[in-house]
């Protein structure tokens, strides 16, 4: 028999599961309590225990050599690329969730409960809606709305928006480099700065090639930059 | 190499591939459970110098006696792993279930019930109160899934199902 007709053959759900039965087995305590104290104890503990065992059920998601997308209990869409894996207690709180490897989040809107992903190293929380974070090294790009970035959950962070990318660096988020032009023409680099900053600029010298990063700066500054570095002058259409 | 794990590392990853293992002796989901957990127990107690050699020894020890003495003079089933091929194995294994465990409800619900218990797919349809189309795109869509996964492609085993 194949090992898939193998597994098939004998599958049920709840059994097998290594975290219970270390619960179960490597908690063990010896203790004395009279009898009836034992039965009242008991009960509470089967009550408290059992509702406690709901609410702490974890459901877990993984890829393993191919991208696989699943949806959260939340309604949150989570793809993830191969290597990846996702846990939550969905019962706890269905908008926090740990994760390790890339994963691309397109959180259900609720305003009301923001959403959250702790990686080893890194932790965003959803302030709206499409984001892909990778954990190794520690990195997030936002698609869509707004996102905080951490390194860790009590952390302020920065907020990120549509467009935006940041890593960890020195266990403090950084963004990336918003414009990196490599031996550009100017026109192109006058368009992306245009096309970013929604306003028209005109230069006499637009075929001169430059090589830069800009990283959240004002449009002001970075004018000034490549006026200087390509000694040029910039003129900004009303 | 000398690998030091936690008891908790222990059981969360190999517990489960040492029931599938077992599973391969016993035949029987319950009996297996009991012998790993006995076999867990008793490592927690002689601390052995390396847990997993000592588990996948005891759990293979126990369910050959297990099945001498429940199914006796049956013979061995045919893919009993050998002793170097059993951690890959039951890792491989301990993946699949994971898999199946994985899918979505109904998925899974029919996919079970199609394989596990051999109901038809109208008998199914009508246990779940779902249309024969939904069952028959259920199963189609969790055997997609799974032929997916590295552990089956791997084995190049075609399903036919």
């Amino acid at each position: 028999m194949d090992s898939l007709s193998f597994i098939l053959n004998f599958f049920r759900e709840g059994i097998f599961d290594g975290r219970k039965a270390y619960l179960k087995l490597a908690g063990k305590r010896r203790t004395v309590l009279v009898p009836w104290l034992l039965a009242a104890a008991a009960s509470l503990a089967l009550g408290v225990f059992l509702f406690t065992e709901y609410r702490n059920s974890i459901k877990e998601y993984y890829a393993y050599d191919i991208r696989q997308e699943f949806t959260l209990p939340d309604g949150t869409q989570a793809v993830l690329f191969p290597g990846s894996s996702i846990s939550l207690k969905p019962h706890w709180n269905p908008r926090t969730v740990n994760m390790s490897g890339t994963v691309r989040f397109t959180v259900a809107k609720d305003p009301a409960h923001p959403f959250t992903v702790t990686a080893k190293n890194a932790f965003a929380e959803v302030l709206g809606t499409v984001f892909t974070l990778c954990d190794n090294p520690p990195e997030i790009t936002v698609e869509e709305g707004r996102v905080r970035f951490a390194a860790q959950a009590d952390a302020e962070g920065i907020v990120l928006e549509k467009g935006e990318s940041a890593i960890i660096k020195d266990g403090a988020p950084e963004k990336k480099p918003l414009f990196v032009f490599e031996d550009s023409p100017l026109r192109e680099v006058l368009e992306s700065l245009s096309g970013h900053f929604g306003v028209r600029l005109r230069c006499a010298e637009e075929g001169k090639r430059l090589s830069a990063e800009f990283k959240d700066e004002r449009l002001e500054d970075i004018i000034l930059l490549v006026e200087e570095a390509l000694d040029v002058k910039i003129e900004v259409v009303k | 190499m000398a690998q030091r794990y936690s008891i908790e590392e222990l059981f969360t990853s190999y517990y489960r591939p040492l029931c599938l293992l077992s599973l391969h002796y016993t035949y029987d989901t319950a009996a297996s459970e009991d012998i790993v957990q006995e076999c867990f127990v008793a490592m927690m107690s002689k601390t052995p110098k390396n847990p997993k050699t000592y588990l996948y020894t005891a759990v293979r020890n126990r369910s050959l006696s297990w099945r001498q003495r429940n199914k006796p003079g049956e013979p061995l089933p045919e893919d009993i792993p050998a002793p170097e091929d059993e951690e890959s194995t039951s890792i491989r294994d301990a993946r699949l279930w994971t898999a199946i465990e994985s899918l979505p409800p109904q998925r899974r619900r029919c996919l079970v019930l199609a394989k596990r218990d051999g109901l038809s797919y109208k008998e199914i349809a009508e246990k779940l109160g779902i249309s024969e189309n939904t069952v028959r795109n259920n199963i189609a869509k969790a055997l997609e899934t799974l032929r997916e996964l590295p552990e089956v492609k791997k084995s190049f085993i075609l399903l036919f199902f």
